[in-house]
């Protein structure tokens, strides 16, 4: 354990809720994986899956910095190209019917065109894979877990029975469901 | 777990007390990655592909290992083990001080009477030679040590225990606990008992430990020491008395036995890094590698006195290899959307044997459900198909449908065919023949199985909720139960059984075996309260034989 973790440790069990952190990127080393159209791409299809409203979106919460880095450190090298093709795949698929590339589309006409997309491919193995890691790397984002949804590292107590209010909110971080 | 009691126990005694431990050293606190932040996780928590594949092709088919975790986990490039093609075996390993105490489910379940005299009334393995009293006081001896919540409730078949406060069932598990109760008379649906703190005690706090603080992160062990592990509780406890002593690192390769005196001497031990080996001695030996680890110890101990290994006159070592069969199925309940909860519990409910207790079985033995009842979260509406953008944003903002789900831990009948031997050529870095498993599942289990998923559906859809997942009767891997049992089974006769009722080899009475290879049945509850039970048992008579010089 780093000195880092170590101090954040001590400040939990001395009842600290919140402890200052360093950002996600610097945890994560590992090379750049995409070509740089790609990753444009990558960035408009995740901004189109999860848009900033009135939260942040997954572009201010870094998600397609964090999934060029899941590519380069986690998937091998067949599954990497599986999850590239299905970006591609849609990328191609606006091409065909819109004649412009999708991350040149206008943020209307990307969200017309992936919404349709998504539901027309539902049974997509390699898009659903790419839309859940997508979605998983935004709740599991400080601003996706903490600011869109709510996440309290350290709970404290069980509280089997609260009232759902216009302010409640679902739990951000790993989920199962 | 088992290995933590015996060694607090015995040097609670005032034994000199040396702990071997093949795993790294860890120190409880200052090795654990809880106070890692989802967004610090690396790779979304998710272990890389390749090395998966390469070091952790069956540790990682589990729920609790994940890169925060990995190194916890024994490499399974590192510690290979055999398997028939057509047969294979899940072995899930610990490579820690505190062994998989420190990654358990931290279920806690008394057996009954009933289970220790499961075998003698249908004929399947060794009779147990002890009963539900010669536990019981210790059960509650490691129950107040360890500290469990749960509820009071009388039953027969899962007795109570020494409980801190229960961990309370939310709305949805307290209208499904009613529901079961009205339409199916004697099941029951109590809040799950688990080794967690919900208060504290004195002995807990002079141990550093504090109160469970519902993060449900515990497979990365728990700073808080909120829930029992080795690491948090019993080794500290050991070392608390002057008289323990721990080495890592520590692969135990045999037990010396005096062919003379026909007792064991001590241990040959490999360092696990220098590969140098190395001789203690010892007056007793506890046992406590873990099953079918402490099977391999005693099979690997062969001599000419004793070719087929120490203990194994009966030729009963390695056999009736046991796990808990498992099956899930899950629904969605309905209503009750203006109820939630805060804070992720660490359990959730439990649902004790009916079947071959209050209802009839067209099998032996029996099945307990854990369970729970919790709202979706954000994954669901995001599933590929239901759209993208704000509106399923604004979807996934809020709590999501309850579901309820029920998981089954079914009993194994021992069967001697399902064993554990020393394969004749293939060993492992240090010199050591590696264990090869065989084990099936029998008529039983898949009988078993079927009834399983069929009386969850009931219950499900008649608490009104629609059945989304469903095992179907499917068995899974022997060993995913992550409760493998037996090997060395307790028994009065030691023409059919290894250890007696004090957990002594009957062959070499000062070599104990008190971990999950002295059980000579599985019950169906989660096993490890019982592996305490036995150890702390055991070391109090160990003591006391040696004070008698019967050692």
């Amino acid at each position: 354990m780093d000195r880092r973790s170590m101090l954040r440790n001590i400040m939990l069990l001395a009842g600290v809720a919140a402890v200052p952190h360093t950002s996600a990127g610097a945890l994560f080393a590992g090379p750049e994986s995409l070509p740089a159209p790609t990753a444009k791409l990558l960035a408009a299809v995740a901004d189109t899956i999860i848009p900033a409203t009135d939260t942040p979106g997954a572009l201010a919460a870094g998600v397609p910095d964090a999934f060029e880095k899941l590519l380069a450190n986690w998937a091998a090298p067949v599954h990497r190209a599986k999850l590239v093709g299905a970006l591609e795949a849609i990328d191609t698929k606006a091409q065909g019917e819109t004649g412009t590339a999708f991350a040149a589309l206008a943020p209307d006409a990307r969200f017309g065109f992936l919404d349709a997309y998504d539901k027309a491919n539902g049974l997509n193995a390699d898009y659903a894979e790419l839309k859940e890691l997508i979605v998983t790397l935004y709740y599991l984002s400080e601003p996706g877990a903490t600011v869109e949804l709510r996440y309290e590292h350290n709970p404290g107590a069980w509280e089997p029975s609260i009232p759902v209010t216009a302010e409640t909110r679902a739990y951000g971080g790993p989920s199962g469901f | 777990m088992s290995g933590g009691i015996a060694a607090k126990e015995l040097s609670e005694r005032g034994l000199k007390t040396l702990v071997l431990e093949r795993g790294v050293r860890m120190e409880h606190g200052a090795s654990y990655s809880d106070s890692v932040l989802p967004w610090e996780l690396i790779n979304a928590n998710k272990v890389n592909e390749e090395e998966l594949k390469r070091d952790y092709p069956v540790q990682g088919r589990q729920y609790a290992m994940s890169e925060v975790n990995k190194h916890y986990w024994a490499k399974d490039s590192e510690q290979p083990y055999s398997v028939d093609e057509d047969k294979p075996f899940d072995w899930f390993r610990g490579n820690l001080l505190g062994g998989r105490s420190v990654m358990w489910g931290r279920q806690t379940y008394r057996m009954s009477e009933m289970d220790f005299e499961a075998n003698a009334r249908d004929g399947h393995g060794s009779d147990w030679p002890i009963r539900y009293a010669d536990l019981a006081p210790w059960y509650s001896h490691v129950e107040t040590f360890i500290g469990v919540s749960g509820s009071r409730e009388g039953l027969p078949q899962l007795p109570d225990g020494e409980f801190l406060p229960p961990f309370a069932l939310n709305d949805v598990e307290k209208d499904f606990a009613a529901k079961v109760a009205s339409k199916f008379d004697g099941r029951r649906v109590i809040p799950g008992r688990c080794a967690h703190l919900t208060e504290t005690r004195p002995h807990h706090e002079e141990l550093g430990r504090m109160q469970c603080q519902v993060r449900s992160l515990c497979e990365r062990g728990c700073t808080f020491g909120a829930y029992h592990s080795s690491l948090s509780s019993s080794l500290p406890a050991a070392m608390a008395t002057g008289n323990c002593t721990i080495v890592t690192d520590a692969i135990v390769h045999s037990i010396i036995q005096d062919p003379k005196t026909g007792k064991a001497t001590g241990v040959r031990v490999i360092d696990a890094n220098s590969r140098e080996g190395k001789t203690y001695q010892a007056k007793i030996i506890f046992l406590c590698a873990s099953t079918i680890g402490s099977a391999q110890i005693l099979l690997n101990s062969a001599s000419e006195k004793n070719p087929t290994g120490l203990g194994n006159s009966s030729d009963m070592l390695g056999r009736n290899l046991m796990d808990h069969i498992m099956a899930g199925t899950a629904g969605i309940y309905p209503g009750f959307r203006d109820s939630f909860y805060r804070g992720r519990r660490p359990t959730g409910f439990y649902l004790p044997r009916f079947r071959n207790v209050t209802e009839p079985g067209d099998f032996l033995r029996g099945y307990g459900y854990q369970g729970g009842g919790m709202r979706l979260g954000w994954k669901t509406p995001w599933k590929a198909g239901k759209g993208v953008g704000a509106p399923v944003k604004e979807i996934a903002r809020k709590p999501g449908p309850w579901v309820v789900f029920l998981s089954a831990f079914g009993e194994m009948l021992p069967n001697p065919e399902n064993r554990v031997t020393l394969h004749k050529t293939k060993t492992d870095i240090w010199g050591i023949p590696q264990v090869h498993i065989e084990c099936a599942h029998g008529d039983n289990e898949t009988r078993m199985a079927k009834q399983i998923s069929t009386d969850a559906r009931a219950m499900i859809e008649a608490a009104g909720a629609m059945v989304i997942m469903d095992a179907a009767g499917k068995l899974g891997t022997p060993g995913a139960g992550i409760h493998e049992m037996g090997t060395a089974c307790m028994g009065k006769d030691p023409k059919t059984s290894v250890l007696n009722k004090y957990n002594q080899l009957h062959d070499v009475p000062n070599i104990f075996v008190t971990d999950g290879a002295a059980m000579a049945s599985g019950g169906c509850q989660n096993p490890s309260i019982t592996y305490m039970a036995l150890s702390a048992r055991a070391a109090h008579h160990a003591s006391e034989f040696l004070k008698e010089g019967a050692l």
